[in-house]
């Protein structure tokens, strides 16, 4: 349930991985109905301290003058996705083919005075409710502009807990993620879903490393506002074999960039952040590839790697 | 022939590395591990038009090699850059 208390005006706010956000928007209760199944967990009464960034979801998108620097074109779900990276911004545009319309989000590179992030997009004046899927895209793009020189990172991941402690499986999509993920679910005792498509993983100052169950968990309903100190991260390969096994550190850069959201490694100025976070999560984290069936003796043999029980 | 542009070395783990990105393919990513003459021969030709013979001065100029072991020496690492992408004619 969402009561109304637990906004402030046009302002929704949302903390995911302990970063405080908000969407700024006339239009809050259709947006809370469309944003209730998975961002229930996650809405907060109000802002307190510092945001991460603001979003103003009620404002025409201009396209700047000039051309972009560069323009990376890609496939979200059937859609046509565009991000267009001109010197001083970010301009990530998704045409939804069943609607026709143009969903936009600008994402300017510098924060204002107060350090934060100030973006706009025009989710509600296309006429139409933004579909959950663009509304999903464009925040994760948002969130992980203005998150990733905190050393936080959204993951493209399954992520299991087992003894208080969460562990990423990672791979190109069809690997067996999900399915390994579920063989643990089914065969090792005391283990739970924290997501299963984009948890976020933040490093800390002191050495720690925090895994975050977020928003965005793909096919799969499980938002859980929940953290866990991260074990490991294990890249999923499809062997005739199961067998778990333990990575220099930079095959292990080489295991989790591709995991990282591809319009993060587009642009040179987030592709080097996105690299140092990176570094920073590895300096703490072990990383892992486990080649493997599809079957039970999978998640036996990952356990025993990974627990040493 | 010249670098690409939008490649430049990375400190990662330690070492020194080119991240080249797949553009369409997650798959496509490549991570070139550079050693110190590498890193060394990069900075000096980045934004310039070279061949193996340039890269040849440069190594005898600065290493106590003979000027055919250098120009062998210039075309591997050549055939490596090109191997990897990272060069234009």
């Amino acid at each position: 349930m969402i009561h109304t208390t637990m906004y402030t005006a046009n302002t929704i706010y949302l903390k995911v991985a302990e970063h405080v956000f908000a969407i700024r928007t006339d239009k809050h209760d259709a947006m809370l109905r469309r944003m209730e199944r998975n961002y229930s967990p996650f809405i907060i009464p109000d802002g307190g301290g510092r945001l991460l960034f603001s979003i103003d979801i009620d404002r025409r998108t201009t396209f700047p003058a000039g051309d972009p620097v560069k323009t990376f074109r890609y496939m979200l779900a059937s859609d046509n996705a565009e991000l267009r990276i001109y010197p001083d911004r970010y301009l990530l545009s998704i045409l939804n083919v069943r609607s026709g319309r143009t969903f936009s989000a600008v994402c300017p590179m510098e924060t204002d005075c107060n350090g934060q992030y100030r973006f706009h997009s025009d989710l509600t004046i296309q006429g139409i409710a933004p579909p959950s899927h663009i509304l999903d895209h464009l925040l994760i793009f948002a969130f992980s502009v203005a998150s990733v020189s905190y050393d936080t990172l959204l993951i493209h991941a399954s992520t299991i807990v087992h003894g208080g402690k969460a562990v990423m499986f990672l791979g190109e999509s069809g690997t067996g993620k999900s399915t390994h993920s579920r063989m643990w679910l089914e065969n090792i005792p005391g283990t739970s879903l924290l997501n299963d498509d984009a948890p976020a993983v933040r490093a800390y100052g002191d050495g720690r490393v925090t895994a975050f169950g977020t928003p965005w968990s793909g096919k799969t309903p499980c938002y859980k506002n929940e953290s866990y100190p991260l074990a490991a991260l294990v890249r999923i390969k499809r062997a005739p074999y199961n067998e778990l096994s333990r990575q220099s550190s930079l095959h292990a850069f080489s295991a989790v960039l591709p995991s990282s959201l591809p319009t993060m490694q587009q642009d040179e100025r987030l592709l080097d952040a996105t690299c140092a976070a990176i570094s920073t999560v590895l300096s703490s984290t072990p990383v892992y590839v486990m080649e493997c069936l599809p079957d039970a003796d999978a998640a036996r043999t990952a356990h025993k790697g990974l627990f040493r029980s | 022939m010249r670098i690409k542009k939008g490649y430049k070395i990375r400190e990662i783990a330690g070492e020194s590395v080119i991240v080249s990105i797949g553009s369409l393919n997650v798959d496509l990513t490549k991570i070139i591990s550079l050693n110190p003459t590498s890193v060394w021969l990069w900075e000096r030709l980045t934004d310039e038009e070279f061949d193996a013979e340039k890269v040849a001065d440069l190594l005898t100029g600065n290493y106590e090699v003979d000027r055919a072991k250098a120009l062998t020496d210039a075309e591997a690492w050549i055939g490596q850059l090109r191997k990897a992408g990272l060069v234009e004619e």
